[in-house]
């Protein structure tokens, strides 16, 4: 723990967090943060506060809405919940994301 | 980024202090819900409202880097200019007066230079054909006259 901790990778945030409403649907901001480090078994280094601008870009591109309710032990929040091109996006980032690994992979492969 | 996203963002300008409530409201609820569930761990008030503190990270970065995002920040500092402009100029009314006439002056000038070449260069001529327009002059070598001018009449009799 403490320093082996990773950062989210730059641009992965947006697709975990996708990710994450597209699979636990409605969900507030706290739920989806610890839902990431709980996923990440803890593994991974998250400022809370971090996903924040990361769901309102999500939210001005049009990926994700939001709306106000109350969680399941009564405390007002703000929802989030992923859109039909949301979804749309959601598959393109994961698409994205592994040709970027694989190619990444490669590269490691052939130069070592 | 879409036109929607833009007035959205222009609109975020005009109610900012909504704007602010709806995102203090939002991160006091995520330090609600995390100071909850540290207290369901079994920690106590105080010590789950600091690890719920510590857990969001800095607050009011948070808070900066969204209001950036929500507001058009060209239009807000454009409105700031234009207010400091006015505050600055109210306080030194000659130099105002002094300026505005050296604008009035410079505006007039280049108006009445450019009407002026739009005028007789680049509009053509008012009548048709204004290519085939031709001098013409009458020379009597005998009587040592040169590129005189030719009188109505005579053009009268030429065309005959």
């Amino acid at each position: 723990m403490g320093n082996t901790k990773a950062e989210v990778p730059y641009g992965a945030l947006d697709l975990l967090i996708l990710r994450t409403v597209n699979t636990m649907g409605r969900m507030h901001g706290f739920g989806i943060a610890r839902r990431i480090e709980q996923v990440s078994q803890n593994a991974l280094q998250l400022n809370q506060g971090s996903i924040y601008p990361a769901l309102l870009r999500l939210e001005q591109n049009g990926w994700l809405k939001t709306e106000w309710g109350v969680s399941e032990n009564g405390r007002q929040a703000k929802f989030y919940s992923i859109t039909r091109a949301g979804r749309k996006r959601l598959k393109d980032e994961v698409e994205n994301w592994e040709r970027m690994t694989a190619l990444v992979a490669g590269f490691l492969r052939a130069t070592s | 980024m879409t036109t929607q996203s833009w007035l959205r963002r222009i609109a975020a300008v005009f109610r900012k202090s909504k704007v602010e409530a709806d995102l203090t409201a939002e991160i006091e609820a995520h330090l609600a819900l995390a100071t909850d569930e540290y207290l369901r761990q079994g920690m106590s008030p105080e010590e789950a409202g600091l690890a719920a503190r510590r857990s969001f990270g800095a607050a009011e970065t948070v808070k900066d880097t969204l209001r950036d995002r929500r507001s058009v920040l060209v239009v807000d500092s454009v409105l700031r200019d234009i207010r400091l402009a006015v505050r600055v100029l109210s306080r030194s009314r000659s130099y105002a007066a002094l300026a505005s006439l050296m604008l009035a002056l410079g505006i007039a000038a280049v108006t009445t230079v450019s009407a002026f070449v739009h005028e007789i260069l680049i509009r053509p001529p008012p009548f048709r054909n204004p290519q085939d327009l031709a001098l013409i002059w009458t020379s009597i070598p005998g009587q040592n006259l040169e590129q005189d001018g030719s009188a109505y009449l005579t053009i009268q009799d030429w065309k005959q």
